[in-house]
């Protein structure tokens, strides 16, 4: 039962953009789809192989970075510059994740230890002016275009990006799954309910752990590629910590046990502080209460409400 | 089959196993007992490529192992079975097993072997779906050594495995451990429970303070005062 909700879901988004018909919803739902991506990318770390990562804001803040400046300074093709900026986050999460699983750091150490990594990457980010624009930020006019028989459609207008981000978080989740049905997705579980055992089964324990990292940032930095040229705008706030929780919010919410929880979350949390017509503050202080209430009431997070009770992986 | 030269083997500054030598020939059953701390674990781990020692020899089937990692020596055939019932408490009974296939070099035909183990422990069978951390301590006894066979070893290291159970428990598993051996596979025992293990095994080395003390055919052994004091407790 549970294997066609997400089949489900995608032909409702499919078929959405019929019924949708104000350009803010668009946009609300667009990012609510970027954001799920990156729940989803991070849930292969956190949920599936239990590294709680605070890289991933990193990751995603790189990549949409090295895009935005590679299109904008260097004129390069946008498709063109995807391979550069996952090459770099691959870079980093292959460093970053060597030395936190080589000093075997776990739980809490190793989300302290990556935070601080991100944090570094953060402050290159904030004080690199030059490249940059430091604190301000960029802004991103440029347009990546997409092939088509009746030539070259530019990635612009509501409708498009949302099939944009829709594409996005159907490569993330699928690359996602095919890792998870393989013998990789049973190391990953191994790992997270018992590495000692794990080790003694013979499983690398090190290596998986790389993989699953390294994997997940990597797809975190997809997302970033499209997201500053979504927004039209950079900023070194996407690398913070404050985005790192975000995400995690959006997985405790949506359900950590599941590919498809985070896509709830992602969506839900997004669309949540348009939904509710309040200050700001008051908005936040909703906001954590929501998803202190959701803790505490549903620990496997809204889709964990709908699932049977033991899963293999 | 396994030969064990010299050992030597620190946590940090405490050496724990000393000069360590060890002999299991084909066939064989062997046990190896001893109080609390005196190395029988470590010695296993170290057998299994999970610790390393700092000087010594590991040879299995005439081939040194020494520089194998634990996943080249699963697929080799040597299996360790650790103490404490260690399984994947949510996964399906199914999948521990799938699991213990993981380090074959052929695991994607690993489902066939699953009715071997479960001729051999029926209930296993019965319970093919359940979470595994559902079940009674013996059962996961059993299906700890049953993930061990998916590994189609040729030799078994069996960590305290009645270590919590209840003597009826301890009987059948006295009775696991002869099938394995009629079906050829090779078993080295770590056990604080001497009489049973004396009473499964061909030949036993009795481990204190990292040192064996005493070793012999497993019969002469139980009837040795030093044993029957120490470790029957008569
Ligand atoms: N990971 C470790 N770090 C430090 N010391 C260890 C570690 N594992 C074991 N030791 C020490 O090594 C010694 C031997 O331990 P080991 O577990 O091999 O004993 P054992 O014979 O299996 O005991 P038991 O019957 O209680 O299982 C003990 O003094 C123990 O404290
Ligand atoms: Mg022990």
């Amino acid at each position: 039962m549970m294997r066609f909700v997400p089949l489900v879901a995608l032909a409702c988004a499919l078929a959405a953009p019929l019924f949708i018909r104000s350009d803010s919803t668009f946009a609300i739902v667009t990012f609510g789809l970027l954001l799920a991506s990156l729940a989803v990318s991070f849930n292969l770390i956190f949920g599936f192989t239990g590294q709680l990562s605070f890289f991933h804001a990193a990751s995603f803040g790189v990549a949409a970075y090295i895009t935005a400046i590679l299109v904008s300074d260097y004129r390069w093709n946008f498709w063109l510059a995807i391979g550069p900026a996952l090459a770099t986050v691959a870079m980093l999460a292959l460093v970053v994740g060597a030395i936190c699983f080589r000093f075997k750091l776990r739980e809490f150490y190793f989300a302290v230890v990556t935070m601080a990594f991100s944090e570094m990457i953060r402050l290159v980010v904030v004080n690199w002016n030059s490249v940059t624009n430091g604190t301000l930020g960029m802004t991103v006019t440029a347009q990546p275009t997409l092939w088509s028989p009746s030539g070259p459609v530019a990635l612009s207008g509501a409708r498009v990006w949302y099939y944009v981000a829709l594409a996005v978080l159907v490569v993330t989740y699928v690359v996602c799954q095919r890792v998870l049905a393989s013998w990789i997705g049973r190391c990953f579980a191994a790992i997270r309910l018992n590495e000692q055992l794990g080790e003694t089964l013979g499983v690398n324990v090190f290596l998986y752990k790389l993989l699953s990292f390294v994997i997940g940032s990597v797809l975190a930095g997809l997302v970033g590629c499209f997201y500053g040229f979504y927004t039209g705008f950079i900023e070194p706030q996407y690398l913070s910590i404050t985005q790192s929780l975000d995400i995690i919010s959006m997985v405790l919410l949506g359900g950590v046990s599941s590919l498809f929880g985070p896509v709830i979350g992602g969506l839900v949390l997004t669309a949540l502080p348009h939904v509710i017509d309040l200050t700001a503050e008051l908005r936040i202080i909703l906001y954590g209460a929501i998803l202190i209430f959701v803790i505490l009431v549903m620990p496997r997070g809204i889709f964990g409400l709908f699932e049977r009770p033991h899963h293999a992986v | 089959m396994l030969e064990v030269a010299a050992l030597d083997v620190f946590y940090g500054k405490q050496q724990v196993l000393r000069g360590l030598n060890l002999r299991v020939g084909q066939g064989e059953v062997v046990a190896l007992i001893g109080p609390n701390a005196a190395g029988k674990s470590t010695t296993l781990r170290v057998l299994a490529g999970l610790k390393k020692p700092a000087t010594g020899n590991i040879a299995l089937a005439g081939r040194n192992i020494g520089a194998l990692s634990t996943a080249q020596r699963v697929a080799g055939g040597l299996v360790l079975v650790p103490e404490g019932r260690q399984i994947f408490a949510r996964f399906t009974v199914e999948d521990n097993l799938l699991m213990g296939a993981y380090a074959r070099r052929d695991r994607d035909s690993s489902r066939g072997d699953l009715e071997r183990v479960f001729a051999m422990f029926p209930r296993l069978r019965e319970r093919r779906e359940q979470r595994a951390g559902s079940m009674s301590g013996g059962e996961q006894q059993m299906l700890a050594i049953g993930r061990g066979l998916m590994a189609k070893p040729s030799l078994m290291l069996l960590d305290e495995p009645t270590l919590g159970l209840a003597p009826i428990i301890i009987d059948e598993l006295s009775n696991t451990i002869h099938n394995l051996a009629t079906n050829g596979i090779t078993i080295l025992l770590a056990e604080q429970n001497a009489a049973m293990a004396l009473s499964c095994a061909h030949r036993a080395y009795v481990l204190e303070s990292g040192r064996i003390v005493l070793d012999g055919e497993a019969a002469a052994l139980a009837n040795a005062p030093e044993v029957k004091q120490m470790y029957l407790g008569s």
